[in-house]
């Protein structure tokens, strides 16, 4: 994200705190959540989230719900602003792609990191040798991949209310089961697949945490 | 029935009109358009449309302070908009032409 885009992200935060209704904030949760998946640039859905702050402040002065503001349909509302913009070119979607994953890869890549020299430390070898197993390589790789499939799921239930008359608690257990299982998966790889394994150095990888948020930031200033 | 397309159009074209006479934004839009008769229409119908204009050229904008809270974003109309809304006047007297002469002979 560039700073342009985060200090437009802190302001509208800063504006929904004090200036919007519990109600409106809820709303803007949904808004904010469905735009998120969208195709619309980080900027731009900053852009449209402040114009809705906005609005609906401006209703509620007025004394009107954010579903008279702007309409009952916030799916459709939100499709319809999506729509008004040019489409992202493929470039563009390759570069927005890109930089989500490389903090993904950076954010897993420290972990394992940290992981792997706390290990070295309490079993008394070399933290400036470390192995890293086939399994940690898959269970990485599937760990990115479902946090991206999670996050369109949310981005695109974001105003789906089919789930509000069912059993709460089976709904919660269900929930949970379904997450973990996505846990366990990754986790597997980990425990079961130890061989091969491969030695890389303490550069390699600082460099494997490093050289993602490097090209994050290129690409912000690219954004 | 009016279809969702043709009321697109037709509400574009107010939206220009009502720019041309005034800097003006979201709300006012509405309630300017209530007042000509085009009923209830929110600001969540009016917003993707200014967009829309906006992101074509046809308007720019500008927060502005308001008396009563937060800024609001006022509109206001560039040399392509006037353009677009030239044409929509030609377009829209056309159409109004034809479907009134149509309905004349039926009668």
């Amino acid at each position: 994200m560039n700073k342009k885009t985060k200090m437009l992200l802190k302001e509208n935060n800063e504006f929904e705190k004090y200036n919007l209704s519990e109600h409106s904030k809820n709303v803007m949760t949904d808004i904010v959540c469905y735009l998120r998946g969208s195709d619309l640039s980080e900027y731009n859905q900053e852009v449209v989230r402040r114009d809705i702050d906005y609005m609906l402040s401006d209703g509620e002065k007025r004394g009107e719900t954010a579903e008279l503001v702007v309409g009952r349909e916030y799916q459709a509302f939100c499709d319809e602003i999506v729509k008004s913009f040019p489409k992202r070119t493929i470039v563009e979607r390759i570069i927005s792609d890109v930089n989500n994953i490389t903090s993904a890869i950076s954010i897993i890549a420290f972990i394992w990191l940290f992981v792997k020299v706390t290990q070295s430390i309490v079993e008394g070898t070399s933290v400036f040798y470390l192995q890293i197993t086939m399994g940690e390589i898959i269970g990485n790789m599937i760990a990115v991949i479902e946090a991206k499939v999670i996050f369109n799921y949310i981005t695109r239930k974001a105003f789906d209310e089919s789930n509000i008359n069912k059993n709460k608690m089976k709904y919660f257990i269900l929930s949970w089961l379904k997450l973990t299982l996505l846990i366990i998966i990754p986790v597997c790889f980990y425990i079961f697949l130890k061989s091969p394994s491969f030695p890389i150095g303490m550069s390699v990888a600082v460099s494997i945490v490093l050289i993602p948020l490097v090209i994050g930031y290129i690409l912000d200033k690219v954004e | 029935m009016i279809s969702s397309q043709m009321l697109k159009g037709v509400l574009e074209g107010s939206i220009l009109a009502i720019i041309q006479q005034k800097e003006v934004y979201g709300y006012e839009i509405s309630q300017t358009l209530k007042g000509y008769g085009f009923g209830e229409i929110s600001e969540g119908t009016i917003y993707p449309l200014l967009l829309r204009l906006e992101k074509n050229g046809c308007l720019t904008s500008v927060y502005s302070e308001s008396k009563q809270g937060p800024k609001r974003k006022y509109y206001l109309l560039t040399e392509k908009g006037k353009q677009e809304l030239e044409e929509f006047q030609i377009n829209f007297q056309e159409m109004v032409k034809a479907v009134f002469d149509l309905l004349e002979i039926k009668k």
